[in-house]
């Protein structure tokens, strides 16, 4: 699934962000630096983060909880979510120290309400008619 | 694609080094000068590097896996990833060029096991890539012209290319949507086409022209992102050439490959 976000700047910081929550302190040899990947719509530039369906994040016993809410914050700032929902996702995130989560699980509901999957993206433009050779 | 189980837990039966795959004859690039060179298996004796680097999903350790007897170190890298998936983060290039082939993000890697079971191709480590996303970035071979590969094809899908460069250029991959079990190349600036069995392995060769300059991919169509156009099959070894190679160099390369990797 794909789920709107507000720029590849903040794509990046997400995948980033997301992968950090297992690997919070990473060898200085690690090659993988973020979780998942991102479009952007090549005539609106729109963004979306690429959810593959059913991934899974080991959430280590060092991550901070707290990773994810300057991410957050927009929403809670023009009303879509609360900070109450801030502190869900915090607290989810501190019980599932230690577990392998489904990323769907962590994200926000408002968020995932708004995925789309690759044939609706694709009839909306996202994805380059195919060259017949 | 066939899925080993190498004995109990995630590793080989009782540990016994019997069970390692078979080494390979002399490595072909002895004899052959490549210029980049991806496989499972030791394609140079000077090489001292390692095969790949492997995530783990259990915690997300990477971790490098070299070769013993020739041959990726397959005891070694399932005792790494344990009863989780194995993901190749590098796949090392065996010529030193500094043209390893790497992916950074975690969702876009290509699976070498599966739940602490080992994806093979005729009985072979391979690299598994998902039809969706898996692919590496960083690859840099862009004056290069003949592409070698063992790979196998799980579907048929137009345009999704196992190595590519941009769109018009597309190479060992499907083209049309009206071609069922045809991998069509560009040879010389010409295309050729080549019927294939899904998910069965095969050696292929191919020749760009000289002038051809462009960026490439390795796993889906260059620059072309989404579960449209990703490679979806297998590929245990990638070797490119600066040039084109001799008949009598290509029916070599072709003839070690089939021999080892036991394709048509």
């Amino acid at each position: 699934m794909y789920i709107p976000v507000s720029s590849p700047e903040r794509a990046k910081e997400l995948s980033e962000k997301l992968y950090a929550l297992s690997r919070p302190n990473p060898d200085p040899q690690d090659i993988t630096k973020s979780l998942i990947n991102w479009i952007t719509h090549p005539k609106t530039g729109a963004v979306m983060a690429d959810i593959p369906d059913g991934i899974r994040l080991p959430v280590a016993v060092a991550s901070d909880p707290k990773i994810l809410a300057t991410l957050l914050q927009p929403f809670v700032d023009t009303g879509k979510i609360t900070a109450a929902d801030v502190i869900a996702v915090e607290s989810k995130l501190t019980q599932d120290k230690g577990k392998s989560v489904l990323l769907t699980d962590l994200l926000p509901d408002f968020w995932l309400s708004q995925a789309q999957t690759y044939e609706q993206l694709k009839e909306l433009g996202w994805f380059p008619d195919l060259v017949q050779l | 694609m066939i899925r080993l189980k190498l004995g109990l837990g995630f590793g080989f039966k009782g540990g016994n080094p019997s069970s390692l795959p078979t080494p390979p004859a002399s490595p072909i690039l002895d004899t052959l000068s490549a210029a980049a060179a991806y496989s499972l298996r030791l394609l140079r004796t000077a090489y001292a590097g390692s095969c790949i680097r492997v995530r783990r999903s259990s915690d997300n350790t990477e971790q490098n896996i070299g070769f013993v007897n020739g041959v990726l170190n397959t005891v070694a890298l399932l005792a790494f990833v344990g009863a989780g998936d194995g993901f190749v983060v590098t796949w090392y290039d065996q010529l030193g060029n500094v043209r390893n082939a790497t992916q950074a993000t975690a969702a876009n890697q290509p699976r070498i096991v599966n739940a602490g079971v080992l994806d093979v191709q005729n009985t072979k480590p391979t690299s598994f890539f998902n039809g969706t996303n898996s692919w590496f970035e960083n690859f840099a071979t862009h004056s290069l012209t003949t592409f070698n590969a063992v790979a196998a094809s799980n579907v048929v899908k137009p345009f999704a290319g196992l190595y590519t460069a941009t769109a018009s250029e597309l190479i060992l991959g499907g083209s049309g949507s009206s071609v069922i079990d045809v991998v069509t190349v560009h040879v010389n600036g010409s295309t050729a086409s080549r019927a294939i069995t899904l998910s069965q392995a095969f050696v292929w060769t191919l020749t760009l022209a000289a002038a051809n300059n462009q960026a490439r991919s390795f796993g889906q169509e260059f620059n072309v992102p989404g579960a449209g156009r990703a490679w979806d099959g297998t590929c245990s070894e990638l070797i490119v050439f600066a040039g084109a190679l001799s008949t009598a160099d290509r029916q070599l390369l072709e003839a070690n490959q089939k021999a080892y990797y036991a394709t048509p």
